[in-house]
């Protein structure tokens, strides 16, 4: 044991004096600050996460927006363009036109990801036509269907006539349909057959055609970047910045659970055993055997089809696994806690045992224990995250595990998508990391350093 | 007590051990169990049935159902379904032990038998020849380290910070940004898999092919879990330093790495053996993921496919034989402790 004076304070003075156990902490402060921020979140935020229809106006697959930074011909980032005129006629009697208008300068090597389309309105319209005019005064009209009115839709919702236009261009049918052909189209020169883009004032008309005079509650227009945020979109256009902020209290959570309930289930154990010796300390390190004998993630496997844990029985499942590990440690603090001349001494004065346990063992355990709870809760956020990542995990719930499956099952390591790999493993690490700091230190102030 | 009586007591002890973790499995897994082991009889009646109809033309319909019902009959009480639920335990012990794990839903072994055990039979071995290799190597190279940390403030520090990093990165996640870099960004480990598509044909080719594409995995279990192996065997070192006879050999002037090869070490050996048999042993328990992630086809990335197709037998079938691989391997660390620790054999 620690040649220095046992104590409270002189324990925190000494931490305070360690700088990975200063580093640990500043982490974890920030860390916690993020958990607060995460747990204002709205719960449909949460539940939305596994609708692909809640993510359709952010791009999908981009990198982080920070990248634009570093290729600025490549990438740039979504723009939402406001009306610059709003207008309302009536050319005959019951028919009513509003017209919104928008106007942008496009100056990029590259046409936008995608274009969006937000109106909505008081009433249904019986018809909405928007003419895309491009910088030398070509115009594409494209009719909207009717069940798009009043929902934001895209240029695969209306790609029929934006096909038309390319066929009649080029003379050919594009093979492939996605939102990177239909917006080439709108961006492109009709003189270069549709391949080099037109810079220039762009202007955009849409004409909402109804019986009734009617009220426009909402208009812009997205003009979809090819980066997003601080960390990208996944296959479903998810933000991952938003994924991996959802993911953080839940793993605080279970990483912590299940360190405090299998550390002190385990200090216990292994402390009593270490004391009582004899024939008590071989049955309990048979019982510690035992349990460190099941085999952690096929187990869990195996009974994750039983019972279909939720949180909080995950944890309690990972700790009844991971309790020997320090029981075994307690056991060998306890045997060498025993051989110490003041217990012998205690022992011939006739003090009884539970309060030798109690004055000499416990204020000797307890620091250690302070060590590995820290050391405990990445080993619980791994194996949590593990089992995400092999598609068992709480249902409801955001796990870095379960993007990185996604990630996985989309195949983002061969179409080149680091950014969904490395950033939800990337926080795994960050979260790991100053408990394990934390850890260490603590183990090198109770036990010296050397 | 001679080693023979050590051995026997330690048998017993494991033995008894196997029981108590098989009945805890058996107890967190009874409804599902159930549930394989009724599917199982289903498939070998259909199975009876059908070689039933093919071979036996001489038979009419009811005598036939007859048969296949007798039969049905047998198999439940084969399996004691029909008995109360303390001989469910002891048939199914029974067949535990002796690898019965019943029939697997929809996986086949490449001789299309779906036979758990030879399931995993087939797929096991793989398992071993990466994961032990791997193990091996940075134990080796953790040893080293970790005794070069005795000596030296730099390597201290290093040992340190590769501890941090053991006990914070996902091996599975490591693996998945190393395939994309160095498999995907720059081609130069293949992405996946054990060998190349088609494997070749002469043994040599084979396996260099296998060598291969088993580097990447190697390279990334070692990063993973060299550092905390290192600080293991640090700690022992560390805490074998400070006895009485080291101080002594300092005193009598002896050079200091004399002290630590020939006395430091030679005390450390049975515990760092230890920990090297049960870092062996859990390697392959943890195994799972790495292999999903490398497609490596050994029981992790058999247990993927299991929990993708549901596959329940399968699952229950892995976990108990890496319960018995990793009993296996405390079991042989005690013996090995006991051989090269003279105090364990006289009982102390």
């Amino acid at each position: 044991m620690s040649k220095r004076d046992v104590g409270f304070s002189n324990y925190v003075r000494e931490f305070l004096h360690n700088k990975m156990g200063l580093v640990g902490l500043t982490i974890l402060i920030i860390l916690l600050i993020f958990t607060v921020i995460a747990l204002s979140i709205p719960a449909h935020v949460y539940s939305s996460w596994n609708n692909p229809a809640a993510w359709s106006e952010y791009p999908e697959h981009v990198p982080p927006s920070w990248m634009s930074i570093f290729y600025p011909n490549r990438y740039f980032t979504t723009q939402q363009l406001f009306p610059i005129n709003l207008s309302l006629y009536s050319p005959a009697k019951g028919i009513y036109i509003s017209l919104v208008v928008f106007s942008f300068n496009w100056t990029r090597s590259l046409p936008a990801y995608n274009v969006y389309f937000v109106i909505s309105t008081n009433t249904t319209p019986i018809e909405e036509i928007v003419y895309w005019t491009k910088p030398d005064g070509n115009t594409i009209q494209i009719s909207v269907p009717n069940e798009d009115f009043n929902v934001p839709f895209d240029l695969t919702s209306v790609r029929s006539n934006i096909i038309t236009y390319i066929s009649s261009i080029t003379g050919k049918t594009p093979n492939i349909v996605n939102s990177t052909i239909l917006s080439s189209a709108l961006f492109n020169s009709p003189k270069s057959n549709l391949t080099v883009i037109e810079d220039g004032k762009y202007v955009v008309k849409i004409e909402i055609i109804a019986t009734k005079p009617l009220n426009i509650t909402r208009a812009s227009l997205l003009l979809l970047g090819n980066s997003y945020g601080l960390m990208g979109t996944d296959y479903f256009g998810r933000p991952i910045d938003l994924g991996v902020l959802l993911g953080l209290p839940n793993a605080l959570e279970i990483g912590a659970l299940t360190s405090l309930v299998s550390v002190i289930v385990g200090v216990i154990v292994g402390g009593i055993s270490g004391y009582l010796g004899g024939n008590k300390d071989s049955f309990i390190q048979w019982i510690t055997l035992v349990f460190l004998a099941l085999p952690a993630l096929p187990f869990l496997v195996a009974v994750s089809f039983v019972t279909e844990p939720n949180l909080e029985l995950e944890a309690l499942l990972i700790a009844f696994l991971s309790w020997p590990f320090y029981a075994i440690i307690a056991r060998s603090m306890a045997l060498s806690i025993k051989s110490n001349s003041y217990v012998e001494a205690d022992k011939l004065l006739g003090i009884p045992s539970y309060r030798i346990f109690f004055t000499h063992f416990m204020p000797r355990l307890i620091p250690i224990t302070v060590a590995y709870m820290a050391l405990g809760v990445p080993a619980g956020i791994l194996l949590a995250q593990t089992l995400a990542f092999l598609g068992i995990a709480p249902a409801n719930i955001v796990t870095w595990g379960g993007i990185l499956d996604a990630a996985e099952t989309y195949q983002a390591q061969v179409n080149g998508w680091w950014w969904w790999v490395v950033f939800p493993g990337a926080m795994i690490v960050i979260v790991a990391i100053p408990f394990v700091l934390i850890g260490f230190a603590i183990e090198r102030v109770t036990l010296g350093e050397r | 007590m001679g080693y023979g009586t050590f051995v026997l007591k330690k048998s017993l002890i494991y033995f008894s051990v196997l029981i108590a973790t098989l009945t805890i499995l058996y107890i967190f897994t009874f409804p599902i169990l159930q549930q394989v082991i009724a599917k199982s009889i289903n498939f070998q009646v259909s199975q009876f049935a059908q070689a039933l109809l093919k071979n036996s033309h001489n038979l009419n319909t009811t005598q036939v159902q007859l048969a296949i019902e007798k039969y049905k009959e047998t198999l439940i009480s084969a399996y004691g379904l029909n008995q109360p639920i303390i001989n469910k335990y002891f048939i199914q012990m029974y067949n535990l032990l002796r690898f019965n794990f019943g029939t697997a839903y929809f996986i086949q072994a490449p001789s299309g038998s779906r036979d758990v055990s030879a399931i995993i039979a087939y797929y096991l071995p793989n398992t071993i020849l990466l994961f032990t290799t791997a193990t091996i190597i940075f134990i080796i190279v953790g040893t080293i380290i970790g005794l070069l940390s005795a000596k030296s403030r730099f390597w201290e520090k290093v040992i340190a910070i590769i501890a941090v990093i053991h006990s914070s990165i996902p091996t599975w996640w490591l693996g998945f940004v190393l395939i994309a870099a160095l498999a995907y960004g720059i081609k130069v480990f293949p992405p996946g898999g054990m060998t190349s598509v088609p494997p070749p044909k002469n043994p040599f080719d084979y396996g260099i092919s296998v060598l291969y594409h088993m580097l990447l995995p190697l390279i990334t279990i070692f990063i993973v879990n060299v550092g905390g192996f290192a600080y293991i065997v640090r700690s022992l070192v560390a805490s074998i330093m400070k006895e009485d006879f080291v101080i002594t050999a300092k005193a009598r002037g002896l050079p200091d790495s004399r002290i630590l090869y020939r006395h430091v070490l030679r005390t450390a050996s049975p515990s760092i053996a230890t920990q090297a048999i049960l870092a062996i042993a859990s390697s392959l328990g943890g195994s799972l993921t790495t292999e999903v992630v490398f497609e490596w086809p050994g029981v992790g990335l058999l247990t993927y496919v299991a929990i993708t197709l549901n596959d329940l037998p399968v699952i229950l079938g892995v976990t108990y034989v890496l319960t018995i691989v990793l009993l296996l391997g405390l079991f042989l660390g005690e013996l090995i402790y006991g051989i090269l620790d003279p105090r364990i054999k006289v009982g102390e």
